[in-house]
């Protein structure tokens, strides 16, 4: 099959022209002629830490509501449509340890448009740098009648969360690991925190938070990176004044397994199991993060992998099982819907199919499997720009290299042995059960 | 092959027929990423059975099927897919079931022989069928917790009772174990013909290479396909329009918050082809007119507290033989939803604000429909909208420039009116 030439000559070696400009603005510019559509992504970060990180949560959702000059969210929604339908959305987001304000715009390129001329990207820029700087006040804090609003919906949203049983069970476990560290906060907060908040005191923190962390801004699209950053300068002008901000290291495992079962009305239980690995990404041992990746994926990242293959396919004992990992805090999961009599089982299949990856390693040929699927994935991200985004910035935010070609290299250089030695640094930490009520 | 240009998203389209009666659509893109998505006209509503004998096939036949394709003499065809480095997927629908798989440039090569070998070759055995019946069920449990499916499905409930399309999609205990591997067989011969089969492809592809590649393939398998095979799609059987009988649903599940979502019934139901697809874009047109974000509606009850912004939308699923609307989300007050869309619909009647806000909702659509090109999966599920409703994909973008406002008017008269209104409402237990 003859494949057509990447797009404007671009290679594996830097996804992202990146420059520094003052007052802690780093702007990334991934050009490109393969898309139909302009990105940018604000990305605002700060740890993880009690009571402030629903203060941001509610922040992120006032600020989707107006600015000063789109007053509601009538106005705000209409001048985005306008914009050919361009896409805004603000959120609090977890990051490994991190919680980070995203603001995110994408809009169509103006030589797609049916009537060109409209300069979509200044427009977008300007949006941004508005909802950030220029939200709309009352009396110096956020509208009171907003904040009681959003105040409910986030709390009507985090209650609602846990009707997706699979991602409850996973929060739970991962809450239940990681007590008293950044990584068992939500980026959605507390909902007990709410009633304390107030349009003021949130103003005063969003303030604050804008000042003294750092902004990445990554725009990707058919654009000029020296006229982008000179719009990043005029348009998002509020005052920084960054501070560090290192990844704090996830605690050691104290070497006892805890063990949680916990009931709610659910047809069928949901099983996670959380391991700790001294390999993180961003760690003292990062050069063995590549393993790590490959051993998830050997172990239930994909259909081919052990956990599908011989709990769902041989033992049909589940419907869903796979593993993934939380690579900032060298962190492994296992997740199934299970039937509680068959818990037990599941489990033993589990620490047997770890136990054989400990003493012997992968198979040469899954390791094949899981490189080439790793790669494959690696490879993707020329084409979806969410992901090239999401993989630069988290690889900055933990400390580590950011460079995919060389991400690519350790991946192509990593044994069975390597494997191996991963898989026995595992601990096993946390073994969840959400279960029905019913269940003995 | 033809060769199909649109000047103003600089795309093009290669359109190649198949051997069998097939077709194969082709959208070249740079990048790195290929994507091929297999549609085979059989789905959760089909339920003639082989050879008109007038027996029905059991419910949730299709998706099993889809299931017990992936097994081969030699095991599970997905660990093929993974040696050459690609991903595969399936997905049963209401009128179809799609394979899709994406991979790198290289093991695109291989990957799309797989892709027929997947649908053309089956292997179902006694066991297997077991096995599959086990897991199932246990899949079919899994989605009997998820609000949106539950919600969902009480939709199909409200608007068609107990006919077949309100029935889960991978059917039910009892029709579950009316399913053995000979039945797959016979099912198997008859519905994955050639002729049912719409293959669409994009990525950074020649698009005669592909075809070359996909013939190949394909090459001998109407000639064996057995007695049962209905060849051409000149013979495909026409799905009969469902009709609706519309009544309310309440169903009980653990959540949170009352769902409530109100159903429209589309009274002009049956049109086909280009047709269609105006309708479908029209409805969509209407309902964010209506409801959208930028609606006087959204932000009275964003604001009030009866809607919220994470739950709340419409949609619309148009098919030849089904169509119709659905608006709603979560909410504490089921029955203040239904009265405040009642009351918004009962004032657009004689209101400008359909001919008033449609420059707005069209370049929001307009702008939403360029983004669909932006990768390869969104891409290919374009194609697969226009051409499995029988149309090019370039008539789909003509109809975004040629939509009116009487299009969207008209919904409101023959849709979305309040008189045939139901209501599917999940309420906590």
């Amino acid at each position: 099959m003859t494949a057509l030439p990447p797009a404007d000559g671009e290679s594996l070696a830097e996804d992202f022209e990146s420059l520094h400009g003052e007052a802690g603005l780093r702007l990334h510019v991934a050009r490109s002629r393969r898309f139909k559509s302009t990105t940018v992504d604000l990305f605002l970060p700060r740890l993880l830490r009690e009571q402030d990180n629903t203060r941001l949560a509610v922040v992120a959702r006032l600020l989707e509501r107006g600015t000063t000059h789109l007053p509601d969210l009538r106005q705000l929604n209409r001048y985005t449509d306008w914009l050919y339908g361009a896409g805004f959305l603000c959120q609090a987001e977890a990051h490994g340890p991190f919680q980070v304000l995203h603001l995110h715009y994408d809009a169509v390129d103006r030589v797609y448009l049916p009537a060109t001329g409209e300069d979509l990207l200044e427009a977008g820029l300007r949006l941004l740098g508005d909802v950030v700087a220029a939200p709309r006040c009352e009396d110096g804090g956020f509208p009171p009648l907003w904040v009681e609003q959003e105040k409910q919906s986030l709390q009507r949203y985090v209650a609602g969360l846990r009707s997706d049983r699979t991602y409850h069970a996973q929060r739970r476990c991962l809450e239940i690991m990681c007590a008293g560290e950044p990584y068992g906060l939500s980026a959605h907060g507390d909902p007990a925190d709410l009633p304390a908040l107030s349009g003021g005191d949130l103003m005063e923190f969003h303030r604050t938070h804008t000042a003294k962390v750092p902004l990445d801004v990554y725009v990707c699209g058919d654009v000029d990176a020296a006229r982008v950053a000179e719009q990043c300068r005029r348009l998002f002008c509020w005052p920084r004044a960054p501070e560090g901000q290192p990844v704090p290291s996830p605690h050691d495992g104290d070497g006892d397994v805890r063990i949680v079962v916990e009931r709610d009305d659910v047809a069928q239980g949901r099983m996670v199991l959380g391991y700790r690995c001294a390999v993180a990404l961003g760690g003292p041992q990062r050069e063995g993060y590549p393993a790590l990746a490959l051993l998830n994926l050997i172990l239930g990242g994909d259909v081919h992998s052990r956990l599908y293959q011989r709990v769902r396919e041989d033992a049909g004992l589940c419907y869903h099982i796979a593993s993934y990992t939380e690579p900032m805090g060298g962190m492994l999961f296992v997740e199934a819907g299970v039937e509680p009599g068959d818990r037990e089982a599941v489990r033993a299949q589990v620490a047997e199919q770890l136990r054989q990856l400990r003493s012997h390693g992968p198979e040469a040929l899954e390791l094949a499997r899981s490189r080439a699927l790793a790669l494959q994935r690696l490879d993707a991200y020329d084409d979806a720009r969410e992901g090239l985004v999401r993989f630069h910035y988290y690889r900055q935010l933990a400390g580590t290299d950011v460079s995919r070609a060389r991400l690519r290299q350790a991946l192509c250089r990593v044994d069975v042995q390597a494997v191996r030695q991963v898989a026995a640094q595992l601990e096993f930490d946390t073994d969840y059960f959400l279960a029905p009520e019913e269940c003995p | 092959m033809e060769r199909v240009c649109d000047a103003v998203l600089q795309e093009e389209i290669w359109l190649a027929p198949l051997p069998g009666g097939g077709r194969l659509w082709v959208s070249p893109r740079p990048g790195r990423q290929c994507h091929a998505l297999l549609s085979v006209d059989f789905g959760a509503i089909d339920d003639g059975a082989p050879g008109n004998c007038g027996e029905c096939l059991p419910e949730g036949i299709a998706h099993f099927l889809e299931h017990r394709l992936f097994e081969k003499p030699e095991g599970d065809i997905s660990e093929r897919f993974s040696e050459v480095g690609a991903d595969i997927d399936a997905q049963t629908g209401l009128t179809s079931t799609t394979y899709s798989c994406t991979s790198g440039v290289d093991g695109f090569q291989q990957a799309l022989p797989l892709l027929v070998e997947l649908v053309r070759r089956p292997h179902f055995t006694a066991s297997g069928t077991v096995r599959e019946r086990a897991i199932i069920e246990r899949e079919i449990q899994l989605f009997e917790d998820h609000v949106e499916w539950v919600a969902f499905q009480s939709v199909l409930r409200c608007l068609y009772g107990s006919q077949r399309i309100a029935v889960d999609i991978a059917g039910t205990a009892v029709s579950l174990s009316r399913i053995d591997a000979d039945l797959l067989a016979r099912c198997h011969r008859h519905r994955y013909h050639p002729g049912a089969l719409q293959l669409f492809v994009c990525g950074p592809v020649d698009a005669r290479d592909v075809a070359a590649r996909v013939c190949q393939s394909m090459m001998g398998w109407e000639k064996n396909g057995g007695g049962e095979s209905a060849g051409a799609d000149s013979v495909r059987p026409r799905r009969p329009t469902v009709t609706a009988s519309p009544r309310d649903v309440t169903t009980g599940l653990a959540v949170p918050r009352p769902r409530a979502l109100l159903a429209f019934p589309d009274l002009d139901a049956g049109q086909g082809g280009v047709l269609l697809l105006r309708r479908e874009l029209a409805l969509q047109l209407a309902l964010d007119i209506l409801f959208g974000p930028a609606s006087g509606f959204f932000l009275r009850h964003y604001e009030s507290g009866l809607i919220d912004g994470e739950s709340f939308g419409g949609e619309v699923h148009a098919e030849e033989s089904f169509s119709f609307c659905v608006v709603g989300g979560d909410t504490d007050d089921p029955e203040g939803l239904r009265s405040a869309v009642v009351e918004e619909l009962e004032r657009a009647a004689g209101s400008a604000w359909i001919e008033e806000d449609f420059g707005r909702a069209c370049r929001r659509a307009y702008g939403d429909m360029v983004c669909r090109f932006e990768e390869v999966e969104s891409r290919a599920s374009f194609l697969e909208s226009a051409a499995v409703r029988g149309c090019h994909p370039f008539e789909l973008i003509d109809v975004y420039r040629s939509t009116r406002a009487e299009d969207v008017r008209r919904c409101l008269e023959t849709c979305l009116c309040p008189m045939g209104i139901v209501t599917a409402t999940v309420l906590p237990i």
